[in-house]
């Protein structure tokens, strides 16, 4: 059998068997889910040994006699050092490189590019000469949304009077933006489903010997039997 | 009437799946040509490689895996396609160690549609650990420095693709697939820095914030999902995937939207009646 007809039929199975828990849970269901942990765990492993350990360690170290990449192997290493109490303190060496340099490459970078730049954008379509009427609209309908929302989630203050009904508004922002995002996740669910069903409509053609029909019946008669088997067995535990 | 309401607010969830599953299989199976019309932030991202000069460098950064293989996997071969029909080089990497064969199979399988060469016309990188700090070796001491083999293990140094194109500073454009958080990672470690420009898709779940980003300048444009990826498709005139996905998406964005409007009279309708 070809690689790929034996893919097919590999695919459509494990497709419908994580189809499956949609009608209940279901032996078929927990195999598919258990391999999938374990295929993506392992293959996880094998990379970042082969990518890191391997590649990034071994053949630099060993082979091209990169000598300084001992500090970072032995700054990495430290840090298992936290299984063992009483020489703990050494991880936190690594800890404090890792704190430190990160911070320093990070905080400065998010506040620039993150915070700044989102207040700049905000502000600049009223300022801007030549700015179009929707420009300035749009500008205003940001300001007013970023405050309220803000004020919302500003609970040094009661809500009340002035501050609720700011609050109010901020509520009705949030809603909008969830609606939103809750909309495209409908979308996105969609597309995963999309992408499953044209798969298995793929491997339901004569090119893979009608892998999905086929497996898919012989799933619903396991199923059927297994249901039948183990009410059976309640039944007779009932009994007992 | 009351007893169907009734019946919709108690509605068996399995009945839902049953009408769902229909709702998607059906349009795939029988494709209705829905209509899509080209949104502006699509169509930025079409143009800045479309008015690219001819042999451009582009970067694809495929950072996603299986999970969101629906929605991003269409883009990455809609955005090869165009590249490599301009004839612009492409190089690609992932973030995401579980995503490596899916870029490694968009990039071989759409330029051996265009009889690329490898090293040549386009080069994938793979996937390696580090993050920012990758972005960083980069930019800094050059793309062969962060990756001194490619995914296939062969040296990065002495291909032809990375003779003019050493440092990310070089690249023309970004294209970043994202399936998670890595936008800000090459926003903030890569453009802000190297000043590249930078465009993008990302899953459907993100797009309503990558408006943010498309409003403060990070990107010049973006796909949002698997709409986005169908709008691509329409531009580069090669209906794929996405496209024959879209049908199924309308039909079962309005089965839902009928469930949900008649969820809403059931509940209200059982509520009144309860208070009476």
């Amino acid at each position: 059998m070809d690689s790929t007809i034996l893919g097919g039929w590999i695919a459509a199975g494990l497709t419908l068997f994580m189809f499956s828990s949609l009608y209940k849970d279901n032996p078929f269901y927990r195999f598919g889910e258990h391999l999938y942990l374990g295929l993506s765990v392992g293959y996880i492993i094998l990379k970042v040994i082969y990518a890191n350990i391997i590649g990034g360690l071994y053949k630099p170290l060993f082979e091209d006699h990169q000598y300084m990449l001992l500090i970072p192997t032995i700054l990495g290493l430290s840090l298992y050092t936290r299984f063992f109490p009483k020489i703990a303190w050494i991880s936190r060496i690594t800890f404090a490189f890792i704190v430190g340099y990160g911070s320093g490459l990070t905080i400065p970078r998010i506040i620039a590019g993150g915070i700044f730049q989102q207040i700049e954008k905000i502000i600049t379509p009223l300022g801007k000469t030549g700015a179009t009427w929707w420009e300035v609209f749009s500008g205003i309908v940001i300001i007013i949304g970023v405050a309220s929302v803000l004020i919302y989630f500003f609970f040094s203050v009661e809500h009340k009077g002035i501050i609720n009904k700011i609050s109010r508004v901020g509520i009705y922002f949030v809603m909008i933006a969830f609606g939103a995002s809750f909309g495209y996740t409908v979308m996105a669910r969609m597309s995963l489903l999309i992408g499953r069903s044209y798969d298995l409509i793929e491997f339901a053609t004569p090119k893979y010997y009608y892998a999905t029909i086929v497996l898919l019946v012989l799933m619903v008669l396991i199923l059927i039997l297994y249901e039948s088997m183990r009410k059976k067995e309640e039944g007779s535990e009932a009994n007992a | 009437m009351s007893g169907f309401l009734k019946k919709m607010s108690d509605l068996d969830k399995r009945v839902i799946f049953v009408l769902i599953s229909l709702a998607v299989i059906i349009p795939l199976l029988y494709p209705l040509f829905i209509e899509i019309n080209v949104n502006p932030e699509v169509k930025a991202v079409y143009d800045t490689i479309e008015n690219l000069p001819n042999g451009s460098t582009v970067f694809l950064a495929m950072d996603f895996d299986p999970s969101s293989k629906p929605e991003l996997y269409p883009m990455a071969e809609a955005v090869l396609r165009h590249c490599f029909r301009k004839n612009h080089k492409v190089i690609g990497m992932t973030f995401w160690v579980t995503g490596v064969g899916l870029g490694e199979k968009a990039l071989t399988d759409i330029a051996k549609e265009y009889n690329k060469e490898y090293g040549t016309d386009y080069l994938y990188l793979g996937w390696k650990a580090g993050g920012y700090a990758l972005v960083i070796q980069m930019g800094e001491e050059g793309i062969a420095a962060a990756f001194p083999v490619d995914h296939y293990g062969r040296e990065t140094a002495s291909m032809p693709i990375l003779q003019k194109i050493t440092h990310l500073k070089n690249i023309d454009y970004l294209v970043e697939l994202a399936a998670g958080a890595s936008i800000g990672t090459w926003y903030y470690y890569g453009k802000m820095k190297y000043k590249f420009k930078m465009g993008g898709g990302c899953t459907g779940v993100m797009a309503a914030s990558w408006y943010n980003l498309l409003k403060i300048d990070w990107i010049n444009g973006f796909m949002g999902g698997l709409r986005g990826a169908a709008e691509y498709e329409k531009l580069i005139d090669k209906k794929s995937k996405a496209t024959r996905g879209m049908d199924a998406q309308s039909v079962s964005h309005m089965l839902i939207i009928a469930m949900i409007i008649l969820g809403n009279i059931a509940y209200f309708a059982n509520r009144a009646k309860g208070n009476k």
